[in-house]
């Protein structure tokens, strides 16, 4: 088989993980220094709302956590073939909840108090929150996904890895952002009913219609370019830094146009039939953009897979190769064994699929060949458990033949890339 | 070299920035500590019986807070500034009889500050002599505040207190709130 050698990021991490804690990395006490720091910016600015009521605060936490975590769980099927550590996502997220948030507290003062100064409280009152926001947001929240690559130097390999780090971020950011403008109007509400009835009218407002295209976004196109940047050294300097220019620039102008003070919602505290087009202008542009980017980084990803477990077809057929691709493709194998069979060869598939992946990193990893044998001989014994629930192999989309579904990437050999190393 | 990228960076936003700010002098003073100031009650639309004369609308400004233009007793309208916080004071004849109704007739001015305002339940609100009224928070994407109004015989002051959404924070609010307490229609 003649492949054609493309230098490309370096091979995807499958398999291989670092720990969170490195003190040889000076990056790695740099991120504590911060998040000491930033934590103590935060309490203090949230400390007064904890004393005004604690009851409405604690609600708050709760309400914006529940908030995060289907957004965690979307986003970490996202990254189907190669889930980034938890201990380094999570640390992501902190980056984007206590760091960046706690200096765009003190870089937003500034630069409102000298807009105030120098350009009158009219124009700022206007234009303020459309300046400062991206120009301080985009580039503190930018700079978590350069910290991520110099401390998760194994991790971070791929420009999807960059884009997933950038939503983890960006979400940190959504999230503590919330939370602090949520502590904000507990306290300024002075003349307000009740703090709850003002926790569910923020939640409403900035969780539901204006927080669904948000910071995430923003920050996995910064993300995405960023480890196009550091990543991509088979492109030139120029198209690299231009690439990463392009989505900066782009998050910037997505973001501004978000607090920009024309075509603002006309609700404050609540959604409304009527506002839905107003959002869709101003929030759709981002979620495609960050939709076109995943598929770009997603189909990468997906040539590497195929490449990897090329030829063992007795380990992966081209039906479960298939499946594998997508999470659509995961689930439907397993909802047709479950609908078939019964609930137990649902699991024995599952377990498969998992197996399967499992070969694939070790392959990508280099693993030794017992340890691939033992990966192969428990695969064998998914397939059989399967075997004896079902009888069949149908359920697995191994039909005789198969044409990948609309939005799947083709595996076509003689375009997929090779990454370094990789066994194959 | 990236980390150290990184590091400059965030001592810009961190440190520079809030170093500049301190270089950087307001363009107009603030008034001095424990000065008065007054507006006046317009006087072909005023209907007191009782006063002869003009009726003013005094108050006075708490610290750092710089008028946007120069105090003219003559006018019936003041705006003050610090930070990117506005207290606006005007004072009218009330036409409406009532507190509730100048409150009310007040909607137009929080759609004219962010036409996404929603103010809260109107609460009492009394100045430190004694001169009653009713409050407001209101907040709107891009603009929040409160919302004052003192009613005294056939007058009314109103304040409008604005600022970007998280400017009245915490004891933000405050000095605007002590302002409005300083009221005194006479």
């Amino acid at each position: 088989m003649s492949r054609r050698a493309v230098i490309v990021e370096r091979e995807p991490a499958w398999g291989r993980t670092d720990s969170l804690y490195q003190p040889a990395r000076p990056a790695f006490w740099f991120c504590i220094a911060l998040f000491v720091l930033g934590t103590f910016v935060l309490f203090a600015r949230i400390s007064p709302a904890l004393s005004f009521n604690v009851g409405a605060m604690s609600l708050t936490v709760v309400l914006w956590s529940a908030y995060a975590l289907p957004f965690v769980l979307l986003i970490i099927t996202l990254d189907l073939f190669e889930p980034e550590p938890p201990a380094f996502l999570a640390s992501a997220f902190a980056w984007g909840a206590v760091v960046a948030t706690s200096i765009a507290i003190v870089a937003n003062s500034s630069t409102q108090s000298i807009m105030v100064k120098t350009l009158g409280s009219d124009f700022t009152r206007t234009w303020w929150p459309a300046l400062s926001g991206p120009s301080t947001e985009e580039v503190l929240k930018g700079l978590g996904v350069v910290v991520a690559i110099l401390v998760a130097r194994k991790q971070v390999n791929t420009v999807l890895d960059g884009l997933v780090y950038g939503l983890f971020i960006g979400l940190g950011f959504q999230v503590a952002e919330n939370l602090v403008y949520t502590a904000d109007k507990i306290q300024s509400a002075v003349f307000s009913g009740t703090p709850g009835r003002v926790v569910l009218d923020v939640f409403i407002l900035r969780g539901i219609a204006l927080g669904l295209w948000s910071h995430a976004v923003y920050t996995a196109a910064v993300g995405f370019g960023i480890a196009y940047a550091w990543l991509r050294r088979d492109r030139s300097w120029f198209v690299r830094i231009g690439v990463l220019v392009a989505l900066f620039a782009a998050s910037w102008a997505l973001h501004f146009l978000w607090n920009a003070p024309f075509w603002q919602p006309n609700s404050a505290d609540g959604l409304e039939w009527t506002e839905v087009g107003t959002y869709i202008v101003k929030g759709l542009p981002a979620l495609l953009l960050v939709g076109v980017l995943y598929w770009l980084a997603h189909r990468r990803e997906v040539s590497w897979f195929c490449e990897v477990l090329d030829g063992r077809t007795d380990d992966v057929t081209a039906g479960e190769l298939q499946a594998l691709l997508t999470l659509r493709g995961r689930r439907a194998a397993r909802v047709r064994a479950r609908n078939v069979c019964g609930p137990t060869a649902g699991r024995a598939v599952r377990e498969l699929q998992r197996s399967q992946v499992r070969l694939a990193c070790a392959l990508a990893q280099g693993t030794r060949d017992h340890d691939i044998e033992a990966l192969r001989s428990s695969i064998r014994q998914a397939r059989d458990h399967v075997r004896s629930e079902c009888g069949q192999l149908q359920v697995l989309g191994e039909e005789p033949t198969h044409e990948p579904g609309r939005g799947e990437a083709r595996h076509d050999r003689s375009r997929a890339a090779t990454p370094r190393g990789m066994a194959g | 070299m990236a980390l150290a990228t990184v590091a400059t960076v965030i001592v810009l936003f961190a440190a520079v920035l809030p170093l500049i700010d301190g270089l950087i002098d307001h363009p107009r003073r603030g008034v001095p500590a424990g000065t008065a100031l007054e507006v006046r009650v317009p006087a072909e639309r005023a209907i007191v019986s009782d006063a002869p004369g003009h009726r003013t609308v005094r108050f006075v400004p708490a610290s750092g807070w710089s008028p946007v233009e120069e105090p003219d007793a003559s006018t019936s309208s003041i705006e003050l500034v610090q930070g990117g916080i506005s207290f606006e004071l005007s004072a009218d004849h009330d036409v409406t009889g009532d507190c509730a109704g100048a409150l009310d007739a007040r909607e137009d001015d929080l759609r004219s500050l962010d036409g996404s305002g929603r103010r809260s339940e109107a609460q009492t609100f009394s100045t430190d002599n004694g001169q009653v009224g009713l409050a407001a928070s209101f907040v709107g994407t891009r603009v929040e505040g409160l919302l004052v109004v003192v009613c005294e015989r056939g007058a009314v002051a109103t304040v409008v207190v604005s600022g970007p959404v998280g400017a009245l924070q915490g004891d933000g609010a405050e000095p605007a709130l002590d302002m409005a307490r300083s009221i005194d229609i006479r």
